[in-house]
């Protein structure tokens, strides 16, 4: 298979992976996707005076799946937290050049990013 | 692509660069100064010395494997050799019966064109892998019929390299004289083979897996009993009417070349490949959760598939971009599902996708070998150091 630059650049080198360090009572996170299938996400949201003020991901999956992660990881701190997500499929598929087959595992992403948020409505 | 950027070449078992000593040799088959001509021109000096390099070529592919020089027909590589074999020998045998039994973990132009039969009338039995990626002679003498004409077995599996005991499922087939079909596709020249002894009928040879050219190839139609074919290229009645058209000197020249180094060299090769082989393993094996698929030793030096536990098979595949090795076989590489023969062996789709055949060939070196351990713990670890810890719902 082919990759774009912008999924192997993110696949390679992502500057948002991992577990954030503690104290955890300052992150919420939110997961999807099942391992056996391909694809587990899990989403963390450092949520400051209702901005998104630092993010991180672990991502088992594809190197799409990685680099959507990655990418919504990059663009999202700074934001309102009512704002949070604010890219259409077709944006990520377009930014990202993802083929359409894997149109699939981005919304896996989505999932597990509306899951750190429902998580700190919550709170 | 840069020298620095170019990969460690791991996936000899898929196509090997001509050896040089076999360039050199076909290169002096393409020019006026050499032997350009066609071999069937017999009226002149320039097809007979081109017909005498063609015959010096098929003594030596028959000398590898102990054949006699008139059981040696040239085709363009395995792939037409199997369907040579399998399509020339049932439909000349079509009369005495319609079935053929062949395994689920064939190579793609022997199942194609067993399906193609199927369309034709014929029956097929498609044998399943037991554990370790085998198949044993008993399950060939469970599935033989009154009506089975042909049986086509590969030597060994291009996946796992598990090696098929061809000397006793011949002996089956020639005790119910049912025609006996190997691809040996991927065991000529890293196995020591002796037609002589062996009670195989057709068996299907290429150059470009033992660093020859690609395009030729051959096929052993034995005489002894004789095997009777019918052929599916018609045209000018060479190679005894068996497969039409110009052979192609410089093709087959580079195929004996490479046939017969193989012979001068098959039993330090095999040391050597076996010794880098096992030092992949040692260096692969200290990592956590990684199995190695098929028997450990019934297999062919050249191959090791492995499963790597906790990461997934597309990306382990792109994290290794400094490595050109392959997931599972070329022919599956693009196919999302696991491969039947890793399934087969009882690995799940997650553990069989994250499988990585490496096959080590006659130009790697030990600093190859350390480079693809030093590489492929650097990224197996990062994959799984990416990774969520698993679920209780995924059954951690």
């Amino acid at each position: 298979m082919e990759y774009s630059k912008a999924v192997l650049s993110r696949f390679r080198r992502p500057q948002h992976a991992g577990r954030p360090e503690l104290p955890a009572d300052r992150w919420v996170s939110g997961r999807a996707g099942i391992r056996r299938t391909g694809s587990d996400v899990v989403f963390y949201l450092q949520i400051v005076a209702r901005e998104i003020h630092d993010t991180r991901f672990e991502a088992y999956g594809c190197p799409h799946t990685i680099a959507v992660a990655e990418y919504m990881a990059e663009r999202m701190i700074g934001r309102p937290v009512d704002q949070a997500m604010q890219e259409t499929l077709q944006q990520l598929a377009d930014e990202l050049g993802l083929p359409a087959e894997k149109l699939g595992r981005a919304l896996i992403v989505e999932d597990a990013i509306n899951a750190a948020l429902a998580a700190w409505k919550k709170r | 692509m840069t020298e620095s950027e170019r990969p460690i070449f791991l996936d000899y078992a898929a196509g090997t660069p001509t050896d040089p000593r076999v360039a050199d040799k076909m290169a002096g088959c393409l020019t006026a100064d050499g032997l350009f001509a066609n071999p069937a021109s017999s009226t002149h000096v320039f097809g007979r010395r081109a017909k005498g390099a063609v015959e010096d070529a098929r003594g030596q592919v028959a000398g590898l494997v102990g054949a006699s020089h008139e059981e040696i027909i040239w085709t363009s590589g395995a792939t037409e050799s199997d369907n040579l074999a399998i399509t020339g020998g049932a439909r000349f045998r079509r009369d005495r019966g319609r079935h053929i039994v062949t395994s689920k973990i064939e190579h793609k132009a022997v199942l194609d064109t067993c399906r193609q039969l199927e369309k034709e009338g014929f029956e097929l039995t498609y044998l399943r892998p037991l554990a370790g990626g085998m198949i044993e002679p008993q399950q060939l003498a469970d599935a033989l019929r009154d009506d089975t004409i042909l049986v086509s077995l590969m030597q060994v599996n291009n996946e796992i390299g598990t090696i098929t005991d061809i000397a006793a499922i011949g002996e089956l087939c020639r005790e119910r004289a049912v025609l006996f079909h190997v691809d040996a596709a991927q065991s000529v020249g890293k196995l020591a083979i002796n037609l002589a002894e062996l009670q195989v009928d057709l068996m299907s040879f290429t150059a470009h897996k033992i660093y020859g050219p690609k395009g030729i190839g051959a096929l052993y139609v034995c005489r002894s009993p004789r095997c009777r074919l019918e052929p599916i290229i018609h045209g000018g009645g060479q190679e005894l009417g068996l497969r039409a058209g110009t052979l192609a000197t410089h093709q087959i020249v580079g195929m004996g070349e490479a046939y017969a180094i193989a012979a001068a060299e098959l039993e330090s090769d095999h040391q050597r490949l076996l010794g880098l082989r096992e030092k992949l393993w040692r260096g692969l094996s200290a990592l956590d959760g990684v199995w190695l698929n098929g028997d450990p030793q019934r297999r062919v030096a050249g191959i090791l598939n492995v499963s790597f536990a906790g990461v997934e098979g597309e990306s382990l595949l792109l994290a290794l971009h400094k490595l050109a090795v392959s997931s599972g076989s070329a022919c599956i590489s693009s196919s999302a599902e696991a491969s039947y023969v890793l399934r087969a062996l009882g690995r799940d789709d997650q553990l069989g996708q994250a499988s990585i055949r490496f096959s080590v060939g006659r130009f790697n070196t030990e600093a190859d070998i350390d480079f693809a351990i030093a590489e492929t713990t650097r990224q197996v670890t990062r994959m799984r150091e990416l990774a969520p810890q698993m679920a209780v719902a995924d059954g951690a």
